[in-house]
């Protein structure tokens, strides 16, 4: 079974239509990638996913079950979650107070303390500056923060949306080791992003996005070998 | 020698003056708070322009003063019925009209002017309905109007009243934000509504919950200003001004900050007509309200 199917999605932003009969799964306890170029709708996928924007047409079943119509709160508590582009911290918050904001649903509410030891494990510097504003944070640690706020809420699917956007090469190295880790421990992951070459090392699964559509699909290794990529994406 | 400018008396200040003028500015202060706290618990959260905040005001002193004089129920009692009269108003408009305008709206900006038109067309459907049922000659209703006197200072029952009530309105929703996870919610909400609903806030519900009670405490301070003040379909506006000028100074969403705000509100506009005249007690406030708005700097 798969952890999430998007089939036949079709969305429409502001009257125009920005994807076209989108479908593709998400298997447990991988990472899938979403690629392609800025403005190929990658982002407006997990905005659907996560219930933000309504789709035209299409379902998303998530774990067995049909989520399309329900709204963003009652997915996060069945779930799913996602590290929205640009993170969108709560600026006037501490860290520590981030954190706790991303336990806001009953089911990891009652673990939040363990959770935060969890994330404080994963990335130490944010145990330093726990007393912190989000706002006082690099982009580096604003985006830990953003990815651990996300784990607080004891996702079963965690979707990122470009973590490495903005970020220098070392902090980008080290956000998709973070998230290779965070696999490693069991997690479901759909990441979304621009970083081709990154993202194919770390992916299990691919889709790559142009125009509002899915037009190659395959296994990270696969398609880091293959011919259109390398020219189209890796300038190689 | 100088010699006074024309026009300012520099009246002799007994000390008992100057507790009468301090207990006073309270009074008044706190009630202004109450006013602000209500229409920025709307405002900072959901980003609705309730220009319409002292005409649920007036909608609660009317209630109060038909619960009054046609059943003699006494305004005190009253407060609690008007409260929840006004609150499930707010919640209900938020529902019915405010729901589609928060989620059609592309910016909060959008939100803004939509609400402020709808507010505008609002409060001159309930002034108008105000006066087809009482006519736009002044009401009133009194209560506590008796005053009690500790070392030679004295106020009202009903002052004394509304600065306790205010204040105990006003420290029980600073509790709430602090310290409760549905203060958090409100808090998440304000910073950032699709940050929040990622982190599983059903930002719906808050919404409506915000109306009511922003409502609800209009309509309550309604119930508090007739018990002090002369009652008409048109007292709205004034109480409108007020409310908008505290949350400027307060700044949005900083309900403890409002607190101070009103009080300072109160003490500028008792000291300042005592050194002028009462004629100028409206202008004193809006002066205040357009300093502000002129001098501040952005983004605080």
């Amino acid at each position: 079974m798969y952890c999430l199917s998007v089939n036949d999605l079709s969305v429409a932003y502001g009257g125009a239509q920005v994807l076209w009969n989108v479908s593709f799964n998400v298997e447990e306890k991988g990472i899938t990638a979403l690629l392609g170029s800025n403005g190929a709708g990658k982002s407006t996928i997990l905005k659907t996913i996560s219930g933000l924007m309504n789709p035209i047409s299409g379902e998303i079943v998530f774990e067995g079950r049909d989520v399309t119509h329900l709204p963003t709160y009652k997915r996060v508590e069945n779930g799913m979650c996602l590290v929205p582009e640009g993170r969108r911290l709560f600026s006037s918050l501490s860290v520590q107070e981030n954190l706790e904001a991303g336990a806001y649903n009953k089911r990891a509410r009652l673990r939040m303390n363990d959770t935060i030891e969890r994330i404080y494990q994963l990335f130490p510097v944010l145990k330093e500056r726990k007393k912190q504003s989000a706002r006082t944070l690099s982009g580096g640690e604003q985006q830990m923060l953003a990815i651990g706020r996300g784990l607080m809420s004891l996702p079963t699917l965690f979707m990122l949306d470009e973590p490495s956007l903005g970020l220098a090469p070392l902090l980008v190295s080290r956000i998709f080791e973070a998230i290779r880790r965070i696999k490693s421990e069991g997690e479901t992951v759909l990441i979304v992003e621009q970083n081709v070459w990154n993202s194919l090392r770390i992916a299990d699964s691919v889709n790559i996005l142009e125009n509002g559509r899915i037009t190659i699909q395959g296994s990270g290794e696969e398609l880091a070998e293959s011919e259109i990529i390398k020219k189209a994406y890796l300038g190689l | 020698m100088r010699i006074p400018q024309k026009g300012i008396r520099l009246p002799i200040l007994q000390i008992t003056d100057i507790f009468q003028m301090i207990i006073a500015s309270l009074a008044i202060g706190s009630l202004y708070a109450l006013l602000g706290i209500g229409l920025n618990v709307v405002y900072s959260v959901t980003r609705l322009v309730n220009i319409a905040h002292g005409d649920w005001l007036m909608l609660g002193a009317y209630l109060t003063y038909s619960l009054f004089s046609f059943y003699q129920i006494s305004p005190i009692i009253s407060l609690a019925v008007v409260g929840l009269v006004t609150g499930s108003i707010g919640g209900l408009l938020y529902k019915s009209l405010f729901s589609r305008i928060v989620h059609r709206a592309k910016s909060l900006a959008e939100v803004e002017v939509n609400s402020y038109l709808i507010f505008f067309g609002l409060l001159l459907v309930v002034e108008n309905l105000v006066t087809l049922r009482f006519s736009s000659l002044t009401r009133g209703y009194s209560w506590g109007a008796n005053p009690i006197t500790y070392f030679g200072v004295s106020i009202l029952v009903n002052r004394l009243f509304t600065a306790i009530f205010s204040a105990v309105i006003i420290a029980a929703l600073v509790v709430v934000m602090r310290a409760t996870w549905l203060g958090k919610a409100i808090r998440f909400a304000m910073d950032d509504r699709d940050a929040a609903k990622l982190m599983g806030v059903n930002v719906e519900r808050i919404f409506a919950l915000c109306c009511t009670i922003g409502f609800a405490i209009a309509g309550m301070a309604g119930n508090l200003v007739g018990m002090i003040y002369e009652v008409s379909p048109t007292m709205g506006l004034s109480y409108t001004l007020i409310a908008f000028t505290v949350i400027v100074l307060a700044g949005t969403g900083n309900f403890g900050g409002t607190l101070l705000a009103g009080l300072s509100l109160g003490f500028a506009e008792t000291f300042g007509v005592y050194f002028t005249t009462p004629a100028l007690r409206v202008i004193i406030a809006y002066s205040i309200l357009i300093i502000v708005v002129v001098l501040r700097r952005r983004g605080s």
